[in-house]
């Protein structure tokens, strides 16, 4: 066991290195830069860009340098933990990832406990209760969830909000409560906002989880050793948390590495839409104005996580399924 | 007696006439929030925080103190916001009055300029402050020149500066009197000087000269790089000289940075105590205390906060989409705001240019024939684009050609209305008389040597919808049998090609200024002569311009020789009578040849006004707002209309 966790290890510090220089590679592909991009831009607007101003944004911005030397300098500073410059915001990259990483953490968090606080009790009355009124309605509901997009449903949401209220209930505070120090006033404007994220997230991420623990748990409970148990008199209710429900959440346990990414990324489309400061929205922006170290430093970060979450996985799985540690 | 009755006379007399040798004492008046931090002893007295000579705004009312004016932007498009807060009014030694050569002294209040204009001198408002309460002064105008001439012993290939001031130099008179003289003419350099964009040519010396290596020792220098996370002392020092991102920086505008704006979701900012405008009855300006933008990922969401009331003026750069008036005026009532509407100083809404230089010499034969132009401007159904995609609303656009547009003192109606009629039968005329008469099996004509004539327009996705003008043309000159077809491409690859000089067509917007609604700079009209950018027809005379020897460059002919000629006369020339002629002598080339074709004018610009915002100032066109300068320190909120 000890010796497969460390044969994990050691084999992700070569896959990151090239996943760096893929992540490098393909954010330099598109022409030009960040530069030509604003200048473009600033034309498509009608101001004159002059000579001079492109000079001047040449070296302010200073883009340049063969392929490598960029490769080799993006590398060395993110070992230093420095992650670049982002030419588009003219702040460093770190800082502006301080600042919504924390938003982005806490609302994927709790949009995890959210999904599973609801789909696992659901999957669970749905599986042993099956084809009663409630199991019915909860498949239903959860092909609805899976079948409408994301942004459909936040779009949506923000606008039957706006018939009602006419108010708009995107991003998380209102403008009054934005900067204002911690109080209950600001709690409850939260909350007037952030009902609509959670919403979004409860139906559409529930559905998926909840469909996919129901049917595990439905394929154990016919298998012969419940039959077994049941025949030999073990209660019922003790008998299904112990044995068939820990095989039916097998499969959430392996997967749960790969949440990592998604923890840090957000929902990037829901986080567009209802202008939420995640990680998400800041990364497509970047992607489209090319916006070198910023979009490069944060799918680096994401692809890492993903190696690692994916790592974290395994070895999990391994810890919880005797059936995988046998046969290692 | 009677002497101690004429001396009592004599004092009465003395007495009566003795106010009016008094100097009048001017009351200046504050706002509340300034007034309690004058009574607790952190600012002193608003008499000495306002300069010797104020200058006095005149507005349409008189305002009340008070206020939070809230806005909704994403943050790469703050440039209107940042002439909200005051760029115009604290970046210019002087301020446009109109277009007719008048100025008003915003931080000067003399100037002058010597015969040919490379020397002028200017005095400064005496007990102007920054807004640290520092004295500003003629040192940081040297301050500036100092940092653009800079030659940076470990980096000597760097240039800071532009070439203008790289050799111009400064002649200190005394604390407030200056005198820049410049190598080469510059005719149009009071309007620099009220440009927002050119007009800064000073930075505050007692701050900025920690971060300037040629003022800090090297340890203070280390020490701010390290701090501020930078590697280059010049990126440090740009960052640190914005002013919004630094909100340390002292700045001369009527309100000034107060939070940090890194990855921030709100930026505010607040008033400058030391702001040296009053209005007409002393008050102290500005009357808003405080701004607040919402920095928000997308323009859509920007416009959702709109129809939910949640701002206080919008300003035109943000909404300058039309198509979206019919949801702003759907709410206008409810949530009490006006649209106000800003034509704008464009020659067009979407401008067609059609490759005059040519790689390829079989299609440059036809292609810079003007009988190819006008065969193709023939083809075009204007009436069908424009229902399409220039009407919204009460709002239809005209047909028109890339020309002065109507108000303009140079608009010319049959320039902007040449061969705008949809004639299929005379284009297929002119087309056939070029030679284009052979057709190739599929249909389309081929060129007279045979070989096939095959033609892209290059689309730039600024907007998501300008494909739509490229797919409409296309099937327009389609049906003149020309193999045509659009190709909607990145920006930054948009510009790759064209710098090459690889495209066929391309269409494009822009051209601000060019509409020539005001008669601010001849500067702008020489776009139609000289400067390249709006010039996207001729990509290869330019690279030859700059090298004859290069890939894609094309000998220009004797217009386009002619127009750059023309173009850098014009430039040097100051006689306006002079500049009349040769700016006539342009527009004779244009209108003979056509070189850019245009399908109709562009839809105004919106702005969103709430209701109870007062002395809104009244801009009937883009120009006026952002060429003659944008005041926004008198604008008030009325709360009693809220």
């Amino acid at each position: 066991m000890l010796k497969y966790v460390i044969k994990r290890v050691l084999t992700l510090i070569p896959m990151l290195l090239v996943l760096s220089f893929v992540v490098f590679v393909i954010i330099q592909l598109p022409p030009g830069d960040y530069l030509t991009t604003y200048i473009n831009n600033l034309r498509a607007s009608g101001t004159e860009v002059t000579e001079r101003m492109i000079a001047e944004l040449e070296r302010r911005y200073h883009v340049g340098g063969s392929f490598w030397e960029q490769y080799w300098g993006w590398l060395t500073n993110i070992l230093r933990g420095d992650l670049g410059y982002s030419f588009k915001w003219n702040r460093s990259v770190n800082s502006l990832l301080e600042g919504r990483l924390g938003y982005t953490f806490g609302l994927s968090l709790a949009s995890v406990i959210i999904i599973w606080v609801l789909a696992f009790p659901m999957g669970f009355y749905s599986a042993t209760h099956r084809y009663s009124p409630l199991d019915y309605s909860f498949t239903a509901v959860s092909f609805f969830g899976m079948s409408v997009p994301e942004f459909f449903l936040a779009l949506l949401l923000l606008f039957l909000n706006f018939l009602a209220t006419k108010s708009y209930a995107g991003g998380l505070y209102s403008t009054q409560f934005q900067d204002a120090p911690f109080s209950f006033a600001k709690f409850v404007d939260l909350l007037k906002h952030i009902w609509l994220p959670f919403l979004v997230s409860a139906v559409t991420g529930t559905a998926g989880v909840f469909k996919t623990f129901r049917a595990n748990l439905i394929d154990e409970l016919s298998k012969p050793y419940v039959k077994t148990a049941r025949a030999k008199g073990v209660p019922y209710r003790k008998l299904l948390i112990k044995y068939p429900v820990r095989i039916a959440l097998i499969p959430f346990v392996a997967t749960v590495g790969w949440m990592l990414p998604s923890l840090i990324s957000g929902s990037t489309v829901v986080g567009i839409v209802m202008n939420l400061p995640t990680v998400g929205p800041l990364l497509t922006n970047a992607l489209k104005d090319q916006d070198m170290y910023l979009a490069g430093s944060i799918v680096l970060i994401l692809g890492a996580l993903s190696m690692v979450g994916t790592m974290i996985s395994d070895i999990l799985l391994a810890c919880t399924d005797p059936r995988i540690r046998q046969s290692m | 007696m009677r002497k101690l009755i004429s001396l009592v006379l004599a004092v009465m007399l003395l007495l009566s006439v003795a106010p009016a040798f008094a100097s009048e004492e001017v009351t200046y008046s504050e706002a509340p929030m300034l007034a309690a931090k004058v009574a607790s002893g952190e600012l002193p007295a608003v008499k000495e925080r306002l300069p010797e000579n104020p200058l006095v705004i005149e507005a349409e009312t008189i305002g009340v103190y008070g206020g939070n004016w809230v806005q909704n932007l994403p943050w790469d498009n703050r440039s209107a916001a940042m002439e909200d807060a005051g760029d115009y009014a604290g970046n210019c030694l002087l301020y446009k009055v109109d277009n007719g050569g008048n100025y008003v002294g915003n931080l000067a209040s003399e100037w002058t300029a010597n015969e040919d204009y490379t020397a002028f001198t200017f005095t400064l408002r005496k007990g102007l402050k920054w807004s640290d309460g520092e004295p500003f002064t003629t040192q940081d105008f040297k301050f500036y020149l100092d940092y653009q001439q800079y030659l940076d012993p470990d980096d000597p290939e760097a240039k800071l500066g532009t070439d203008k001031y790289a050799t111009a130099t400064i002649e200190i008179a005394d604390d407030y009197t200056f005198t820049i003289t410049f190598t080469e003419r510059q005719p149009f350099y009071y309007t620099e000087m009220a440009s927002n964009s050119n007009g800064r040519i000073f930075y505050p010396a007692h701050y900025m000269k920690q971060f300037f290596k040629g003022t800090a020792d090297a340890e203070t220098l280390q020490a701010n790089l390290d701090a501020l996370g930078f590697s280059d002392w010049k990126s440090m020092f740009e960052d640190r000289v914005d002013r919004s991102i630094n909100p340390d920086l002292p700045s001369m505008a009527p309100w000034i940075l107060k939070t940090d704006t890194s990855a921030a979701t709100q930026v505010v900012w607040e008033r400058n105590p030391y702001y040296w405008a009053v209005d007409a009855e002393g008050n102290q300006l500005p009357y808003i205390d405080t701004m607040t933008w919402n920095i928000v990922e997308t323009t859509d969401v920007a416009k959702m906060m709109a129809i939910a009331g949640e701002f206080d003026m919008g300003y035109a750069a943000l909404f300058e989409n039309t198509s979206d008036y019919i949801l702003f005026a759907q709410y206008a009532e409810e949530q009490g705001y006006t649209i106000k509407t800003l034509e704008w100083d464009e020659p067009g809404a979407m401008n067609i240019h059609i490759n005059h230089a040519h790689r390829n010499e079989a299609k440059r034969a036809i292609m810079e024939t003007q009988d190819f132009r006008k065969a193709m401007s023939y083809a075009i159904n204007r009436d069908e684009i424009i229902a399409a995609m220039l009407t919204v609303g009460p709002f239809v656009s005209e047909k028109r050609n890339f020309s002065p547009c109507v108000g303009s003192a140079w608009y010319d109606e049959s320039w902007s209305s040449a061969n705008t009629e949809y004639d299929v039968d005379k284009a297929n005329e002119l087309l056939d008389g070029l030679g284009l008469t052979a057709r190739g099996s599929n249909g389309y004509r081929l060129l007279p040597d045979g070989s096939e004539f095959v033609m892209v327009i290059e689309v730039p996705t600024f907007s998501d919808d300008w494909i739509n003008y490229g797919n409409m043309l296309a099937t327009c000159w389609q049906k003149v049998g020309l193999n045509v077809t659009a190709r909607a491409i990145a920006p930054s690859l948009w510009g790759e090609l064209m710098t090459a000089n690889e495209y066929d067509i391309t269409i494009f917007t822009g051209g601000g200024g060019m509409g020539a609604l005001t008669r601010t700079t001849i500067n702008d009209y020489t776009g139609f002569a000289y400067f390249d950018w709006p010039l996207r027809y001729m990509s290869g005379n330019l690279i030859w311009r700059d090298n004859p020897e290069a890939e894609g460059a094309v000998e220009p002919d004797e217009n386009v020789k002619k127009l750059w000629e023309l173009g850098q006369t014009l430039y040097n020339t100051t006689d306006p009578a002079e500049q009349e002629a040769l700016l006539q002598q342009i527009f004779q080339i244009h209108k003979d040849q056509l070189y850019i074709l245009g399908i109709g004018n562009r839809l105004p610009s919106l702005m969103l006004v709430k209701n109870y915002m007062r002395n809104v100032p009244d801009y009937h066109n883009t120009n006026e707002r952002y060429l003659q300068g944008y005041r926004t320190e008198t604008i008030w909120m009325d709360e009693t209309a809220k």
